[in-house]
């Protein structure tokens, strides 16, 4: 039961001047329609865009190395899978970049646009995290060549250690990298989930979130898995000198 | 003068005349000066960026609340950048600065700062005099849910001023 008169407060709150001023000159706005955005769709956008053209920068650094271990044949070979795998990496999302758009309403109401950008989030962004997080790990290999190379003139044979080394970096390039990003990208999709369960209180769409987050930690769950045994598969093929 | 300058200069005049929109949303949700900043930038940017599908079968005013109101929520931190505490930022944005002329103007500050995004939004639509019919619009909640939560939420702020006074 309301002890305090709120009718009080409106009517000060309808009478307040300094609601009234005109505190922003038509030089102010006109510089703000040119500013970039800080919205959740301009996180999305920033963080793929910048992704695709490190990726396209990798993309360039491992075809310029096609030409310095031309003689190396199975180095070649690993070469051309990065390639692809960085190929495939950016026109996954370019994809998404194009999707982002549709999820972005502004003119919609409040909660639509609030469903639209954790539709999109937990449908396209959390998987591009994931392939983003490759490019350092890419970034580390195709570094690692360049330095092999420029150091040795040419890649030598791998030695127990050198594996070592390798794996651990591709461990820690990736998981790093994905800790990071999942980290910031969960803090902001969080404080609008919360949002969407304080305005549908007892509605699906907090059943929806629920779902939402239990997929969250199964993939997290698996892609930490394939990680692993993709590690513990590559440290075999170079034991066996199968590489 | 070309057709794109025309536009601009109409949206501009548009939103000078409505600035106390602008003020308003951001009397209840900035946090900091800085805050205050970033949402007019943003708010506008965004204004801006859907000003072609606004279609003028609702006021303009209504459609500024509607986008303003969206941006508002929908503007996240970044991690380390959330104020726990109201108290903790009243002192930084500059309401004695802005609103010299009541007290009440200030604890209602005081008070509507702790409440949640969305409950922000419900009194700030309260606060303006609109129907239930237009907060359920631009909430996209049922009537009925808009009369329950503004029930509650006005509960919530009469105990919150209660506590501030």
């Amino acid at each position: 039961m309301e002890s305090v008169d709120l009718e009080k407060y409106k009517a000060v709150w309808k009478n307040e001047k300094s609601f009234d001023e005109r505190r922003l000159s038509g030089k102010e706005i006109s510089k703000f329609m040119q500013s970039s955005s800080k919205s959740m769709a301009g996180f999305f956008r920033t963080g793929l865009i910048m992704d695709v053209s490190f990726k396209v920068v990798l993309l360039m650094a491992a075809f310029v190395l096609f030409f310095f271990i031309s003689n190396q044949g199975l180095l070649n070979l690993m070469n051309l899978a990065v390639a692809i795998l960085t190929a495939s990496g950016l026109y996954w999302q370019i994809n998404s970049l194009m999707k982002i758009s549709s999820y972005d309403g502004v003119g919609k109401n409040v909660l639509d646009r609030l469903r639209g950008y954790i539709d999109f989030y937990h449908k396209h962004y959390i998987y591009s995290i994931y392939v983003s997080a490759f490019s350092s790990t890419l970034f580390f290999l195709i570094g690692s060549a360049y330095y092999l190379r420029l150091k040795y003139r040419e890649i030598p044979d791998f030695q127990i250690d050198d594996i070592a080394v390798l794996s651990i970096g591709v461990l820690l390039s990736y998981g790093l990298s994905a800790v990071v990003q999942l980290r910031h990208g969960h803090f902001r999709i969080k404080q609008l989930e919360e949002c969407l369960v304080d305005a549908e209180e007892n509605a699906v769409n907090t059943e929806r979130i629920r779902n939402y987050r239990v997929v969250r930690r199964r993939n997290a769950v698996l892609f930490g898995i394939a990680l692993i045994v993709g590690v513990i598969l590559l440290l075999y093929l170079i034991s066996m000198k199968i590489i | 003068m070309d057709k794109t300058s025309d536009i601009e200069r109409e949206f501009i005049e548009r939103v000078d005349q409505h600035q106390g929109i602008l003020h308003k949303i951001c009397f209840v949700y900035a946090k900091s000066n800085a805050d205050k900043e970033d949402l007019y930038q943003e708010i506008i940017l965004q204004l801006w960026k859907s000003y072609p599908s606004f279609k003028g079968e609702s006021g303009f005013s209504t459609w500024m609340y509607r986008v303003a109101l969206n941006t508002a929520i929908t503007l996240t931190k970044k991690p380390g950048m959330v104020v726990a505490n109201a108290a903790q930022y009243a002192d930084t944005f500059d309401v004695e600065k802005s609103m010299e002329s009541s007290e009440d103007i200030k604890t209602l500050y005081l008070a509507i700062a702790q409440l949640s995004k969305v409950e922000k939004a419900i009194i700030l639509l309260w606060l303006e005099e609109k129907s239930y019919a237009e907060i359920a619009e631009t909430i996209g909640i049922t009537v009925k849910n808009v009369s329950v939560k503004l029930v509650r939420t006005k509960n919530k702020l009469a105990e919150i001023i209660e506590k501030l006074q």
